[in-house]
């Protein structure tokens, strides 16, 4: 009897052991995860380098580990930003890098919990906007006067990254958003100047629409590609000022502008000009069957040029772009695209070490770098953009041109508007003959949102 | 039925006081062992269930710390909402052909391969696989299989000399919803397939056997027999395919992300738009509470239900 119950109490102990290990390993868990943050996603070696680098340097001082997240997805694009920190001499950097659409949800995921990483890339516009005025990010004076971001960035990108008067978002490439096409399809339907007015644009589709090639490559799949037709179609023919009304509710989706940049759109879908359920593909899909030569061209930003540079195509012979024409005279010319930049958590573990970091990605040859390969415009007028691509030259030259630059939708409106906007292009790629229940549903949406 | 009518007696031990340290002894081992699971309930179920009820009455914004009480409005907003309501009823309609079309379908093949031929043991294998994939790998398949153009679909259709039904199956707002529920349906057939074989094996040969020879056929001794006896574990099957339906998000989220145009949009994408897109923490709580009591329905109906009628209880 009295050996059952030792062996019973053996039991008791080492359950009692298994627990408290249980428990032990679950507590530890929070020290564990840090370290492992700041060393499992980077590359190894990276890490390692800029920390090298501090220590072969001898001057600079090491101010830790800063956590990266980001979306830029390109391989060109990533390549450099592992390039750009392994020269970064003042500490090491961990970097997550996250799919773009995944990013979105994880980062508001992060910041909600408390643990977001100490710098993280992020849109210009209403989004940071949003996450600013929810107290999520911290002023980066000290990175816009260290880089004296104020004088070597043009004012409208500038403009871009202060949020209620301070400087909270460093400008890191930006984007132009234009119809880029084939060249040999455009040669094949006989296009030999490209498009510069409203009715051009008509008569090169049916040239190319001829030869049995779709004119207008478009993947809405994730609604956002739709929006830079409505972007544009409305920018040209209400203008920015308008826009802009509509942009912060002061206008109204019913307008007879909305309905007029509509009815065009209509007309063009109406002619067969868009590929067949556009609502099926995405936008690499709509640049895959561009450069395939089975569309001609597609409106998209110049982060395109960095998806077909990684797949091997060749800027000018392979691809090239037009400025989206002008569809009324009267209407100034406004460029339209998404700036890219980097902010820092207002949770930021290492705010000293973010701070150095986005000095760092300040300079014009790392802006340089990364527009390069990501396919973007570097913000910092120092970078010698003698060293971008024909292509890539060319569309800096058309924003520098342009009388005003404005934010595409999703970026120019809150995000809570913005999903009803996307909603509404997506239906409309649907049946563009209800274009007119799409825009009273969305004014009502857009009311209700504004209004919260 | 009982299955034992003998009187309880006492042991000699309880009655001279050695059955009090049993007790006590056995509740220190239920306490050891239901203890730590109970915690984990508690923490990871109970506690964020309570939480996202408070939250539900309040008009809680993800990104920010403070909040305010607003009673029953968020309800009421949610109810009154054109894009709540559609998602419920998107929700709805799945979880009923849900509890319609794998248990059928998983029941007739479990019973076609009941048998012990070798071919019916690699089928059985074989149709294994579907639930061991993840849904995201599930929804990537299928998406291939509707791709719009050389999808296999449209191929096959094409090859059958019907064209004209080809179309992109993920991007028309007719046919998204049930492409993707026939995605899903696939694998919740699986699911229901391998329970109705384990459950099979429980029914009796002396009561099909004297069924037979009572002259009844081979359709009603399995509709009379066979499906009756098969009442409890029909209810789990039920039970877990309308849980997989009412909670469903990775498929529909992996091939449609809930379009074109709110389409395929279910109660759990559309909290995940609420609270990620629109940043409602709030609204999206108090649809969440919606789905749960949605699903505490439909799962206590089923409960009731398989109890009802069931033949081994009691």
């Amino acid at each position: 009897m009295k050996k059952v119950k030792t062996k019973r109490r053996s039991w008791l102990w080492l359950s009692v052991f298994v627990a408290l290990a249980l428990l032990a390993a679950a507590c530890g868990d929070d020290s564990d995860d840090t370290s492992t943050d700041a060393d499992g996603p980077t590359t190894d070696a990276d890490a390692a380098s800029g920390e090298d680098d501090a220590n072969a340097d001898g001057e600079a001082e090491n101010l830790g580990n800063v956590e990266v997240g980001h979306y830029f997805g390109s391989d060109l694009g990533q390549q450099a930003i592992l390039d750009i920190n392994s020269t970064f001499t003042n500490g090491s950097v961990a970097i997550s890098p996250i799919e773009h659409e995944a990013f979105k949800d994880q980062i508001l995921i992060a910041l909600a919990g408390g643990e977001p990483p100490d710098v993280f890339s992020y849109w210009a516009g209403a989004r940071t906007a949003s996450v600013q005025r929810n107290d999520q990010l911290q002023p980066i004076d000290a990175v816009f006067d260290g880089a004296d971001v104020w004088n070597n960035f043009p004012q409208a990108l500038v403009d871009a990254g202060v949020y209620d008067g301070d400087p909270y978002l460093l400008p890191f490439g930006f984007h132009y958003v234009a119809f880029f096409f084939n060249p040999q399809v455009l040669a094949d339907a006989g296009v030999t100047d490209l498009p510069t007015t409203y009715e051009d644009l008509l008569t090169a589709a049916d040239q190319i629409a001829e030869t049995g090639v779709k004119p207008f490559a478009l993947g809405s799949m994730n609604r956002w590609p739709a929006q830079f037709w409505f972007d544009f179609l409305l920018l040209r023919t209400a203008g920015p000022d308008y826009r802009a009304q509509l942009m912060s509710g002061e206008a109204s989706y019913e307008d007879t502008e909305v309905t007029d940049a509509l009815e065009l759109w209509k007309e063009m879908f109406d002619a067969g000009y868009f590929v067949d359920d556009a609502n099926a593909f995405t936008w690499s899909d709509a640049a895959d069957s561009v450069a395939n030569g089975e569309a001609a061209m597609t409106l998209m930003g110049t982060w395109i040029t960095g998806y077909w540079d990684g797949n091997g195509l060749t800027p000018v012979d392979d691809y090239d772009f037009f400025n989206f024409p002008v569809i009324d005279p009267a209407v100034e010319n406004a460029a339209l695209g998404p700036i890219d930049g980097w902010v820092v958590s207002a949770d930021a573990a290492n705010p000293e070490g973010a701070f150095a970091l986005l000095e760092h990605y300040a300079q014009p040859e790392n802006q340089l770098d990364w527009a390069i390969g990501q396919g973007a415009l570097p913000p910092n007028s120092n970078a010698d953009t003698s060293q971008l691509n024909p292509v890539m030259a060319k569309a800096l030259e058309q924003v520098n041109n342009a009388d005003s630059y404005s934010f595409n939708y999703d970026l120019a409106t809150p995000p809570a508007v913005a999903e009803f906007g996307l909603d509404m292009f997506q239906a409309f790629m649907d049946n563009p003959a209800g274009f007119a229940d799409l825009q009273s549903d969305t004014q009502a949406a857009a009311v209700e949102a504004f209004g919260n | 039925m009982s299955w034992s009518t003998e009187p309880v007696t006492t042991s000699s031990s309880e009655k001279t006081g050695g059955g009090l340290t049993n007790v006590n002894s056995t509740n220190r081992w239920v306490v050891i062992f239901i203890g730590p699971p109970l915690l984990l309930f508690l923490a990871i179920v109970a506690v964020p269930t309570v939480m996202a009820l408070r939250l539900s009455f309040t008009d809680a914004h993800l990104l920010s710390d403070s909040s305010n009480w607003v009673g029953l409005e968020n309800f009421r907003d949610a109810l009154g909402n054109e894009h709540v309501r559609k998602s419920i009823r998107i929700t709805l309609v799945w979880t009923v052909f849900g509890a319609i079309v794998p248990p059928v379908v998983g029941l007739g093949i479990a019973t076609t391969l009941q048998n012990t031929s070798r071919f019916a043991t690699f089928m059985k294998s074989a149709l294994f696989v579907p639930i061991a994939l993840s849904l995201v790998v599930v929804g990537q398949v299928w998406i291939w299989i509707y791709q719009p153009g050389d999808g296999l679909l449209n191929e096959v259709l094409g090859v059958v000399g019907l064209e004209t039904l080809e179309r992109a199956w993920l991007a028309d707002r007719s046919t998204a919803l049930w492409a993707v529920f026939i995605a899903w349906a696939w694998q919740q057939t699986v699911l229901a397939m391998i329970l109705f074989l384990a459950g099979l094996t429980t029914v009796p040969d002396e009561l099909v056997e004297a069924a037979r020879v009572d002259g009844a056929t081979r359709f009603q001794v399995f509709a009379r027999v066979v499906v009756p006896l098969l009442r409890p574990v029909t209810t789990v099957v039920l039970s877990l395919i309308a849980i997989n339906s009412l909670r469903n998000f990775d498929l529909v989220f992996a091939m449609t992300s809930g379009g074109p145009v709110r389409e395929t949009e279910t109660v759990p994408l559309l909290v995940h738009r609420v609270l990620f897109r629109e940043l409602e923490q709030g609204r999206a709580s108090a649809i969440s509470m919606i789905l749960f009591a949605m699903t505490l329905v439909v799962v206590g109906g089923l409960t009731w239900w398989g109890r009802r009628g069931s033949y081994v209880n009691d």
